[in-house]
């Protein structure tokens, strides 16, 4: 990956970031709302460990571990909250 | 420079080394399962985790988070221009992304200043028990990342007869993004969602 694309990975990353700070400062707290801000963080864990940490480029079991963590932290807290 | 050819397609050579990414899925399954106990313990007390959530700062919580992801991005850029010799720009972007570990600290310790001077310490309720033990146990990462990064940027100074290798950059890379991906599931949990 080149410098302009590493920049707008984070560009990508600050967005989100303060979308997610936005939601949960704004708007009423509900189901949905903790939905979206933790969506949210998984996209942005995605983004940091397949662009910086260049998993993109490793193979696919790491891939796949990288998804499969972030599928069971996503609905296993999704499920008790 | 020893600066060899690592297929990164082989499963035993991902970007920073099977040992350190065994070492970052092992903490990212700790973090991990102390986040889910605290959700779980949430259910039990939610007035008292929804109260204490609104005596944090989340403004200090999205300025580090954002810190930590410029951080990132230095240390990316680092590691790339590594790969490319050209080590003035490797060096300045390692410097970068230090002295975004060092802010992160910074404005940890005044976040952790107040509330210890409004007395929510580790014994105030269940919520400021978790806030400390999983944010400290962050910072100790963050503080062991920047001596590591310490130690590139040292091996980094002397050009003439470079001994830092591509598979010790990266894997230090890999150990200060690993702060990220903890900062980035500690931080909606501790200071947005309850």
């Amino acid at each position: 990956m080149k410098t302009k694309g590493f920049i707008a990975i984070w560009v990508v990353l600050i967005i989100i970031t303060l979308l997610a700070a936005f939601t949960a400062q704004t708007l009423v707290h509900s189901n949905f709302i903790i939905h979206v801000i933790l969506t949210f963080s998984a996209i942005k864990f995605l983004l940091v460990s397949f662009y910086f940490m260049e998993i993109k480029k490793a193979h696919a079991f790491w891939k796949a571990s990288l998804i499969i963590f972030v599928l069971i932290f996503l609905t296993t807290t999704l499920f008790v909250i | 420079m020893e600066n060899t050819n690592i297929n990164h397609k082989n499963i035993f050579y991902p970007p920073g080394g099977i040992l350190m990414w065994i070492v970052i899925f092992l903490e990212l399954f700790t973090f991990g399962a102390a986040l889910i106990a605290m959700v779980i313990y949430s259910k039990e007390e939610p007035i008292v985790f929804h109260n204490s959530r609104l005596l944090l700062n989340t403004t200090y919580g999205v300025i580090n988070t954002l810190i930590l992801l410029t951080s990132g991005l230095f240390m990316a850029l680092s590691v790339l221009w590594f790969k490319k010799n050209n080590l003035k720009l490797a060096k300045w972007f390692l410097l970068l992304t230090m002295l975004g570990g060092c802010f992160f600290l910074g404005l940890k310790s005044i976040e952790y200043h107040s509330k210890i001077e409004a007395g929510l310490t580790i014994g105030y309720n269940t919520f400021f028990t978790f806030y400390w033990m999983l944010t400290l146990f962050h910072v100790i990462h963050v503080i062991v990342g920047l001596v590591i990064l310490l130690f590139i940027y040292t091996g980094l100074l002397n050009t003439i007869k470079l001994k830092t290798t591509l598979e010790d950059f990266e894997s230090s890379a890999a150990f200060w993004h690993m702060c990220d991906l903890i900062w980035l599931l500690l931080f909606p949990i501790i200071y947005l969602i309850f």
